[in-house]
């Protein structure tokens, strides 16, 4: 009984840490599962790869306590390393936090499978694959805590999660099911025990002090950035203007990094379709890449432009910065322009790499995809339709689409900017607001379900529809016009940079209408105004965190 | 009266439910050195934040150079020089890049006076921030607060990680220069007799309250330490007027209290008792009093 108390101090540690991404996790999967069986005729192998990937391939939640998301910031080796002091045994340390994530990602795999299966009468394979999420998320608990190299954690995760996934594709049969051999289930096994033994040696060392990041400590300002990778441009700051000196900045602590992480990513993209000329196996990893790549440069590299810090579970910002004499609309304004112009330039280079890979899939020979289909034809039929469409447009047509892209690039970096300095805020506010994408998605596939057993007639769904719709355009338009008025009123917003947003979203519409056909009015409109309240919150969010 | 360079008036502050600042107000003028004083959570660094429009005063109003430094963040900080161990300097910059930056900001940048600091501090230019001990960080910063010779220095607890040569030769040197410029500085420390030796002005704060604030010399004058001796024996510490803390025990304590020597003379006395002895009491002695005296009238609440 010593014992039981820091275990369940530990598991209610890891409770608290994991709670909300659990049920968003089961909520996300449970939406796209059925989302896929109500869209797709194979939507039952999408959906079982949907519940898949989002309870084993994305799953950080305990890295959340290392300072974040995997590629920003976060401190390598084990995430409980503040346990250290606790008179518990390292095996014990490791054993409930590796035994808690295997344990509740198994249960909800297992409870969201069981809900889509009941609910579609669909049967999901369930007991066939326990045994590889508990293999595949030991093994990945291994790869993140066992070393403080963030070279190896990421080298390890690669080496074991690509084979994982074949065999696991390679299992999977039609109509769904999944059978693995006796051998293959020994070897989970094996991956299982090892893994075990292996983080608790690797955490004991750490614990120790042995390690190699122990004697160097991570302090992370860039964003995450490694040192390496801010130190590989040296240029000296320009003393003629504060506005140059923050540009100059915006590009060495975070620009920059992310254009060289976006070349290297298109780099290793074409290079990966090169290498499967001659190894077919990798062909099935280059497509995934790639879709994930263009969301991790959007998403991961162009995250948090105004570099709001998190450490030992606070959010805050960077007091260095908030104390510049330096206007909080100019601040924001510079650090999105900034960080959008690295990101786009790092989309172009990955649109590049794409379009040069794809010209070599040809000499590929045969990519027969699920659903037996040569798949090299499509993407080379895509990248002609591509070339000619983008080819027979006009030189304004391609400026606008220029600008499109642009605004459209520059509205998601806001977005995501303003997100983290809400976070700093408004934590729970911000958590409720992320989750009514989900919501509505839960009612609108209860609504589709009712639906098709005919117990909700089609002018209720469509009402649905349009009223959701019309209730999102009443939230931005009430939206833009406070923050308008707020931020006017608290100075963190200019007339000059108010001015500005609405000239970006005029010129955004008027460079849609210039190069794509619109459908309706309402239909430019929406983004139009979207594109105006996203200018507006993200000095109005950074004034927030600024002045808490 | 003088004009104030800071005017703080009735600040209250909670963070969730806890007050860190209750009713708060606090005035500064030009070229004079304020030190704040108190316990860790007295709410020092919590009315400096506010100084600096880091926090938004939810009660109360805040002024420095007559403006709202949460709605004229360039107007107050482009006066302001400001140095804490929790403004982390980013660690990817050199020395050089942090100085080049900041001087971008400021177009009354000296740079003949940065040049000399660096100098007396012996720091390499081209340093990495992240390579610097926190003593030579704290440096590196102090650097970059005084080299645009702001009108106000906030410096919160700036000794914390330096060492006891540095604190004395070069903190209270460049705080002093400051100060003999015509210019504010307003620090915070829990280190009592730094506060002593470079602060005109002390304020002392207690539990988000100012329990003491006044010219230093003011407010040593005001508070003695007397021993004093009974005929009776008591068991607990007798009742006096005046008296903010009594120690000691039987026959003979040692009190600090405020007001005339007279007055006490009188109250000691009449219980029976002499004064044996009486000096000026130190603002540690001064604090403990102070702080022990609100503790117990809370407990009395």
């Amino acid at each position: 009984m010593r014992s039981a108390k820091p275990i369940i101090a530990m598991l209610w540690e890891n409770w608290r840490l994991t709670r909300v991404e659990a049920g968003q996790r089961l909520a996300l999967g449970l939406v796209l599962g059925a989302g896929a069986l109500i869209l797709s005729d194979s939507g039952a192998i999408i959906a079982f790869v949907i519940l898949m990937l989002v309870h084993s391939y994305i799953w950080f939640s305990i890295a959340k306590l290392n300072g974040g998301r995997l590629a920003d910031g976060y401190k390598p080796g084990f995430p409980f390393y503040f346990h250290f002091a606790r008179p518990v045994p390292t095996a014990v340390l490791v054993g409930v936090a590796m035994a808690y994530d295997v344990i509740s990602c198994v249960a909800l795999y297992v409870l969201s499978a069981a809900l889509l299966g009941f609910i579609f009468g669909q049967p999901f394979p369930i007991f066939s694959v326990v045994l590889f999420l508990v293999s595949y998320h030991l093994a990945y608990a291994w790869a993140q805590w066992s070393t403080r190299s963030r070279v190896v954690q990421w080298v390890a995760a690669f080496a074991f999660s690509v084979p994982m996934f074949f065999m696991l594709k390679n299992r999977v049969g039609t109509p769904l099911q999944v059978e693995f051999s006796f051998v293959e289930n020994m070897v989970m096994v094996l991956i299982s025990v090892a893994s075990i033994a292996l983080t608790v040696v690797g955490v004991a060392r750490q614990r120790r002090g042995d390690s190699m990041a122990v004697v160097v400590p991570q302090k992370d300002w860039s964003g995450g950035y490694p040192d390496w990778l801010v130190a590989l441009f040296q240029f000296r700051c320009p003393t003629s203007s504060s506005t140059r000196a923050q540009v100059w900045f915006e590009l060495r602590s975070s620009g920059l990094p992310v254009l060289v992480a976006g070349f290297g990513v298109a780099l290793t993209l074409f290079l990966l379709c090169v290498i499967s000329t001659s190894f077919g196996n990798f062909r099935f990893v280059s497509i995934p890449i790639a879709i994930i790549a263009v969301l991790m440069v959007l998403f991961v590299l162009g995250g948090n432009a105004f570099g709001i810090r998190r450490k030992q579970g606070r959010t805050y910002a960077s007091a260095f910065e908030s104390t510049l004499p330096c206007g909080t609309a100019k601040l924001a304004g510079l650090k999105v322009l900034v960080r959008t112009a690295c990101v786009l330039a790092a989309l172009i280079a990955l649109g590049a790499s794409l379009w040069a890979s794809i010209s070599l899939v040809g000499d590929w020979g045969q990519f027969v995809m699920n659903n037996n289909q040569d798949a090299i034809p499509l993407l080379q039929k895509v990248r002609q339709k591509f070339a000619d469409d983008f080819g027979g447009l006009t030189e304004y047509a391609h400026v606008a689409l220029t600008i499109v892209a642009f605004i459209a690039v520059a509205s998601v970096v806001s977005w995501q900017a303003a997100r983290e300095a809400l976070r700093a805020r408004y934590p729970r506010l911000l958590l409720v607001v992320q989750w009514l994408p989900t919501v509505w998605g839960l009612a609108s596939i209860t609504l589709a379900l009712a639906h098709r057993n005919g117990v909700v007639p089609m002018f209720l769904v469509r009402g649905f529809f349009t009223a959701t719709f019309w209730m999102s355009w009443a939230a931005m338009a009430i939206a833009a016009i406070y923050l308008l008025w707020s931020g006017l009123e608290q100075r963190v917003v200019t007339l000059v940079y108010a001015g500005g947003a609405l000239a970006v979203s005029v010129a955004f519409g008027a460079a849609w209408l210039a190069g794509m056909p619109a459908t309706s009015i309402v239909g430019i409109l929406w983004p139009v105004w979207l594109i105006l309240m996203l200018g507006l919150l993200a000095p109005w969010s950074l004034g927030r965190a600024r002045h808490t | 009266m003088e004009p104030a360079v800071v005017d703080v008036s009735d600040l209250s502050r909670a963070f969730e439910h806890k007050k860190a600042l209750d009713g708060v107000s606090f005035r500064a003028t030009a070229g004079q050195v304020y030190g704040l004083v108190g316990a860790n959570g007295a709410g020092k660094t919590t009315l400096l934040k506010h100084l600096l429009g880091l926090l938004r005063a939810t009660e109360g109003l805040v002024r420095v150079f007559g403006l709202d430094p949460v709605r004229d963040p360039v107007g107050v900080l482009s006066r302001v020089g400001y140095l804490s161990e929790e403004r982390e300097l980013p660690e990817w910059m050199s020395i050089d890049e942090l100085l080049r930056y900041t001087q971008a900001y400021h177009p009354t940048w000296d740079e003949s006076y940065a040049r000399e600091l660096l100098e007396t501090f012996g720091l390499d230019p081209a340093k990495k921030i992240k390579e610097l001990s926190k003593g030579m960080r704290a440096q590196a910063g102090l650097i970059a607060a005084v080299a645009y010779r702001p009108e106000l220095l906030i410096l919160d607890e700036p000794s914390s990680g330096l060492d006891a040569v540095v604190r004395r030769d070069i903190l209270d040197a460049v705080v002093r220069a400051v100060a003999d410029d015509g210019r504010t500085v307003i620090f915070s420390s829990h280190l009592l007799d730094e506060v002593e030796r470079m602060s005109d002005h002390v304020t002392l704060m207690h539990q988000g309250r100012v329990e003491l604030s006044g010219v230093l010399d003011d407010v040593r004058g005001a508070y003695q330490r007397s021993r004093v001796r009974f005929v009776e024996h008591f068991d607990q510490p007798p009742v006096l007027d005046t008296a903010l803390a009594v120690e000691g025990g039987g026959r003979t304590w040692s009190v600090v209290h405020s007001g005339s020597l007279e007055q006490f003379r009188h109250s000691v006395t009449a219980r029976g008792g002499e004064v044996v002895e009486s000096r000026d009491a130190t603002l540690e002695e001064i604090f403990l009093a102070r702080a022990g005296r609100s503790r117990q009238q809370a407990e009395a609440a």
